[in-house]
């Protein structure tokens, strides 16, 4: 680390490690690193602390792979309210602010964390990126996900119908201008694809400082293939993987579905149990009863994620949403691992239909995820390569990128 | 209830703690960790668990505070339920970052829990007056896991076992008080060295400290000094009419019970005044024991008791002169000078022993006097009991002296700027 130092960056994620959780926390902790470790950013995190140990609002601090982490207790779930108003945060954020001076800050997902403190930012001399990793700014639902379950499918955010979705109109309009004046007060608006950009530009967002950023992805250890091979070599049936956890927004419903429809037996599904990363789990969900049979996995980190991709053959990506992104999917398919994916999005981006990956319709039906995972049980994998990863972008580009855009704000200031 | 609020918990919390442990640790463990908190009610806060969760997840080491945060941020974790020593060398201090826009908190030491809170950013703590102990062996580790910048602020020689020995006062406590107050000086002497940086209230403190903690140790002093509360209480005070011309008033306050001996000191010649000048009254403040040879005077002596801040002062802006007598030993050469800039401040002349910061404070014949015998204590007395007008002059001087150079905000008191230079 013989860099000079680029600046101070403090970045802002619900989650953080040890405690990552979820794609979002996954980019903004690869990129808090590399700014660090290859850019020379003096890095600080403010994030959120799950531990029932400690009273509500304290604060402890901590250091993970050079970078310096605030973690603010935060046990209860937040009301409507207080996911984006939190004056307990608030206070322990401007006083973070007013202490670290931070050139740059750079928000993730703060839901829960709330985005009062943010007129604080500019008056400490920072700049301020928000990266809108989902919709959360725009939609009281955070995923778009209608109260009947379906996504609501607006390719530009209408209150005409969020009227008729949230539960109370009045307060969503108060957030609503909330979340906005807060995005008001953003040097850059960074999008995960194209797909993100457009929809929240077409939603009002300022299109001058809204720009696409793509998330990077880790690509696998150098004795990937020799592991995958191997187990491969082991088993004479698909083995499909599903990461997305019960509920409806990740399709875990539809998955159910098919596989109860088919007659294929010769299959093996592996469930992710991601939420141990969080200290709790998914197994108990009604999501996951019924004749189906489902193998639970435990939670896997950036460091494991080549074993569990080594052990399947194909990523069920049904997703019910349009993705921001879709990490998992990027990282299956650098790993040679299928993927069958509703039209969903950014994630289809990587996707070349039939090449490396199945695009099924958006229609929100299962019959064509059952015969993409038909078609993919009849299937034998060994050998199978996917064609197209070089469009993939490693992490270490999209901190590369970043440190750019950041330097590029810092020579803005006056 | 209680159980919960003092561990900070919610009914949904515990139980998920409860489910943690069980995961975690297993049914028994779990029960007996259970049975173990209910039979707690000193802890409001679980350092193992806090430490634990370090061990478990975190193995790099934390930036230093001062090298994380651009401004400095001061936390005091002291012992604050005395409201004389809280104000004194806990709030002026947080006062005083204050308005120079440094950001202070403090803590009781005892309250880990906010403690340890505020302590996460900071890049300065003091530990005030904290007895050595479970709760300081946690800070201290925290405190250095966090790369903070300590001090141990300490107005006592309670850490000198001679000097503290020396106090004659100490025979006013039972035999358990002073014992146990004794036996606490080596903690107090370890802890001191342990953190490495010494605030103290006056240069007889620091001799002290110098001398019983060894070179390594960095001492500076922050001094005792009129705050903006002492002059909001001061301001406020309604005012008064020269009523008493024919009368004269002495008057002695002190503030814990541990000055016996110091009244002793001067009662003889008290009786000798009291004697010599009918027009004479004494009034007596704090805790007090009328000394035998002020029995037959008990007309002219008016006991009042403790008494809150405001009706201190209101009782001594009332008194014509303040007596601070003081046994002149090791002990008391540590003695800040509180006294006489709260007389000061009320324009009230001030006679005190020539001991301790009141030496430095007292300009000898100008803003007050300084004895050292009894016959001194005589002499200059009944000088100021014939004389209004040097009454009038030197309590006048006292109090513009004090004005000028022993208010927290006063801009050209250099050592306060050069301490808290040196601190934050």
């Amino acid at each position: 680390m013989s860099h000079e130092r680029a600046g101070k960056l403090l970045v802002v994620n619900l989650h953080y490690a040890p405690f990552s959780f979820g794609g979002g926390t996954v980019v903004a902790e690869a990129l808090a690193e590399r700014l660090h470790s290859e850019h020379g950013w003096q890095v600080t995190v403010l994030t959120a602390l799950r531990d029932y140990n400690l009273p509500e609002y304290t604060v402890r601090r901590y250091a993970i792979k050079g970078v310096d982490v605030i973690g603010v207790v935060i046990n209860s779930d937040p009301d409507y309210r207080t996911e984006y108003d939190n004056p307990r945060f608030n206070q322990v954020a401007r006083q973070l602010l007013a202490q670290l001076r931070p050139d740059v800050c750079h928000l993730h997902a703060v839901q829960g964390l709330g985005v009062s403190w943010l007129d604080s930012v500019a008056a400490v001399g920072s700049r301020l990126a928000v990266t809108l990793h989902d919709c959360w700014w725009l939609c009281d639902q955070q995923f778009m996900i209608n109260t009947d379950g379906n996504y609501c499918n607006q390719s530009a955010v209408s209150h005409d119908q969020c009227r008729y979705c949230t539960a109370a109109f009045p307060e969503f309009m108060s957030r609503d201008s909330s979340l906005r004046s807060a995005l008001d007060k953003a040097d850059l608006l960074l999008y995960p694809s194209d797909f993100h950009r457009t929809l929240h530009v077409d939603s009002g967002l300022d299109d001058a400082r809204s720009l696409v950023h793509k998330n990077g992805i880790n690509f696998p250890g150098p004795n990937y293939p020799t592991i995958r091979q191997a187990l491969q070599e082991r088993r004479d049936h698909t083995v499909f993987g599903f990461t997305g956890g019960p509920g409806p927004i990740k399709g875990a419903p539809f998955i159910m579905r098919a596989f109860q429809d088919t007659a294929i037996t010769n299959y093996v599904l592996k469930v992710v149990d991601s939420a141990q990363n969080l200290g709790t789990s998914w197994q108990s969900s009604k999501d996951w009863k019924g004749k189906v049979r489902v193998d639970f996995v435990p939670a896997y980190s950036q460091e494991s994620m080549d074993d569990f991709f080594a052990q399947i053959d194909v990523l069920l990506f049904p997703s019910q949403w349009k993705e921001s992104f879709g990490l998992t999917v990027r990282e299956a398919l650098a790993r040679n691992v299928w993927v069958i994916a509703t039209d969903c999005g950014a994630p289809v981006e990587d996707i070349v239909d039939g090449e490396n990956g199945s695009i099924i319709p958006f229609d929100g039906s299962h019959h064509k995820l059952r015969s993409a995972i038909e078609n993919a049980a009849a299937r034998d994998w060994t050998d199978y390569v996917n064609p197209y990863k070089e469009q993939l972008q490693s992490f270490d580009q999209q901190a590369g990128e970043l440190h750019q855009l950041f330097v590029e704000q810092m020579q803005t200031i006056t | 209830m209680k159980f919960l609020e003092q561990r900070g918990l919610t009914w949904a919390g515990a139980l998920r703690l409860v489910q943690h442990n069980i995961r975690d640790a297993g049914l028994r463990v779990t029960l007996k960790k259970a049975i173990a908190q209910l039979g707690r009610t000193d802890v409001d806060f679980d350092i193992d668990r806090y430490e634990k969760w370090f061990e478990r997840h975190i193995t790099d080491p934390c930036s230093a505070g001062n090298a994380l945060f651009e401004q400095a941020s001061v936390v005091i974790v002291g012992a604050l339920d005395i409201p004389q020593c809280k104000k004194y060398r806990v709030m002026q201090k947080a006062e005083y970052f204050a308005n120079h826009e440094i950001q202070c908190s403090y803590s009781e030491y005892r309250d880990l829990t906010r403690a340890f809170s505020l302590m996460q950013l900071a890049s300065v703590v003091i530990f005030y007056r904290i007895p050595a102990g479970p709760h300081a062996e946690a800070l201290v580790a925290e405190a250095q896991r966090l790369g903070l910048k300590m001090y141990y602020d300490i107005d006592d020689p309670i850490f000198d076992d001679q000097t503290y020995r020396a106090n004659k006062n100490l025979e006013a406590l039972s035999d358990r008080e002073r014992e146990s107050l004794l036996a606490e000086i080596p903690g107090y002497h370890q802890l001191m060295e342990r953190v490495g940086r010494v605030i103290v209230s006056t240069s007889g403190m620091r001799e002290l400290a110098a001398s019983s903690l060894g070179p390594e140790t960095e001492i500076v002093i922050w001094p005792n000094l009129i705050d903006s509360a002492t002059r909001s209480a001061f301001d406020q005070l309604p005012s008064t009419a020269d009523s008493h011309i024919d009368e004269v008033c002495l008057g002695y306050f002190s503030g814990s019970r541990a000055h016996d001996h110091d009244l002793e000191l001067i009662a003889p010649v008290l009786a000798h005044l009291l004697d010599k000048f009918p027009q004479l009254q004494l009034r007596l403040g704090g805790y007090t024991q009328l000394p035998g040879v002020l029995l037959p005077y008990q007309e002219r002596i008016e006991v009042i008791g403790f008494m809150s801040y405001r009706a201190y002062l209101e009782n001594l802006r009332a008194v014509d002169i303040n007596l601070v007598p003081l046994l002149v030993d090791r002990f008391n050469a540590c003695k800040s000078g509180i006294r006489y800039l709260e007389a000061s401040l009320c324009a009230v002349p001030t006679v005190a022993s020539a001991v301790g910061q009141f030496t430095e404070m007292i300009v000898h014949g100008e803003t007050g006097f300084l004895c050292a015998t009894e016959q001194e204590w005589q002499d200059e007395l009944e000088v100021m009991l014939l004389d209004i007008g040097l009454r009038r002059r030197l309590g006048e001087a006292a109090q513009r002296q004090v004005l000028e150079r022993y208010q927290l905000h006063s801009e050209d008191f250099l050592p306060l700027k050069e301490v808290a230079a040196h601190v934050a």
